[in-house]
């Protein structure tokens, strides 16, 4: 099963599609939890997970705002979006009844 | 400051992959990401990837196989740092050591364990970069510091001439990580070559390193070995 920063960060290279790279995924992550994430965890994380085959990256363009430099291009394989799902199905299963999670808006019911 | 942090990340950062160097700068100049942070952020990132590659057993054969052991012999056997103190009590002082040695014997010894420990040093930088890529700079690093530290005890009362030991191990060492890295492993020649080289080098050290000692007998009259310790006068 997933660990609690590789769904973090498949859920945020998901949402953001087309536009899934290191600095948008560190982005989209840090709002939505208000943690910080560092670069050696996003890059030691993303890695991990392309081993896995959960992931894909390749390098995408250079642009001038990046210094001239590329970007890591994210995207999320059939196997991973598996892997969410379970991921998400088994946090549903095990936060039913809990107080925590009751009459929360989008709480599995 | 701002530009010596960004120097500092530039150098940290060398030691990632070219991707990901290039990916993690870029993401550093999309997000403004300057000064301290941005170095705290790339030390963070190298120090993951040196921990993941030391999960695996060829750093750790290469540290304890070759810069270890390697280190610790090459401080043992050869006494350049006492040759060194001599040569720099020389130079600052003018003074030279009765060693009771001649001249030629004196720039003799000096000339074989020199290149002694240029050409073991260097040896032990290409084997630990054709060993372990990746980790040859950590493990280089350590070899060095080995290598110096554990010079004949009183070298260390000799700190100044540390610098001057760990130039002469340094050197040849980066080159042979740099070398090694690049080139990987050694042709059947270039290996025969290498071995007859290091035979060569052991034995101009055997033949040479008895002679202080041999010097200071002599000029004793014999004194000096029938005091020496676990003897009988």
């Amino acid at each position: 099963m997933l660990g609690e920063l590789e769904y973090l960060l498949i859920s945020a290279a998901a949402r953001l599609g087309e536009d899934a790279y290191g600095v948008s995924i560190r982005n989209d992550v840090e709002s939505t939890t208000g943690r910080r994430c560092s670069t050696g965890a996003l890059y030691t994380t993303l890695d991990r997970m392309e081993t896995k085959g959960l992931i894909e990256t390749w390098m995408g363009e250079a642009t001038p705002r990046r210094g001239g430099r590329p970007k890591r291009m994210v995207r999320v394989t059939a196997k991973g979006v598996d892997a969410a799902r379970e991921f998400y199905d088994a946090v549903s299963a095990v936060s039913r009844g809990v107080s925590w999670a009751a009459n929360r808006a989008g709480s599995p019911s | 400051m701002t530009r010596v942090c960004r120097k500092l990340v530039d150098l940290a950062a060398r030691a990632l992959e070219q991707d990901e160097r290039d990916a993690v700068l870029g993401d550093f100049a999309e997000h403004g990401m300057t000064g301290p942070r941005a170095l705290r952020e790339v030390i963070g990132l190298v120090a993951r990837r040196q921990a993941e590659l030391w999960k695996r057993p060829q750093p750790w054969v290469a540290l304890l196989g070759v810069a270890l052991p390697v280190g610790m012999l090459l401080s043992r056997v050869a006494p350049i740092g006492t040759v060194l103190i001599h040569a720099g009590v020389f130079w600052s002082h003018g003074v030279r050591y009765r060693t009771g040695m001649t001249i030629a014997e004196e720039i003799t010894v000096f000339a074989c364990h020199t290149i002694a420990v240029l050409f073991w040093s260097w040896c032990a930088g290409w084997a630990l970069g054709s060993m372990s890529r990746r980790t040859a700079w950590v493990n280089g690093f350590l070899f060095c510091v080995v290598a110096s530290l554990f010079a004949q005890p009183y070298v260390v009362m000799y700190l100044p001439k540390l610098p001057l030991l760990a130039l002469l191990v340094l050197l040849p060492c980066v080159l042979g990580v740099r070398q090694g890295r690049r080139l990987g492993g050694l042709g059947r020649r270039d290996a025969l070559l290498c071995g007859l080289a290091l035979a060569a080098v052991l034995l101009s050290t055997t033949w040479t390193g008895g002679w202080p000692r041999a010097a200071v007998v002599r000029w004793s009259e014999g004194a000096y070995q029938a005091r020496a310790p676990g003897r009988r006068a």
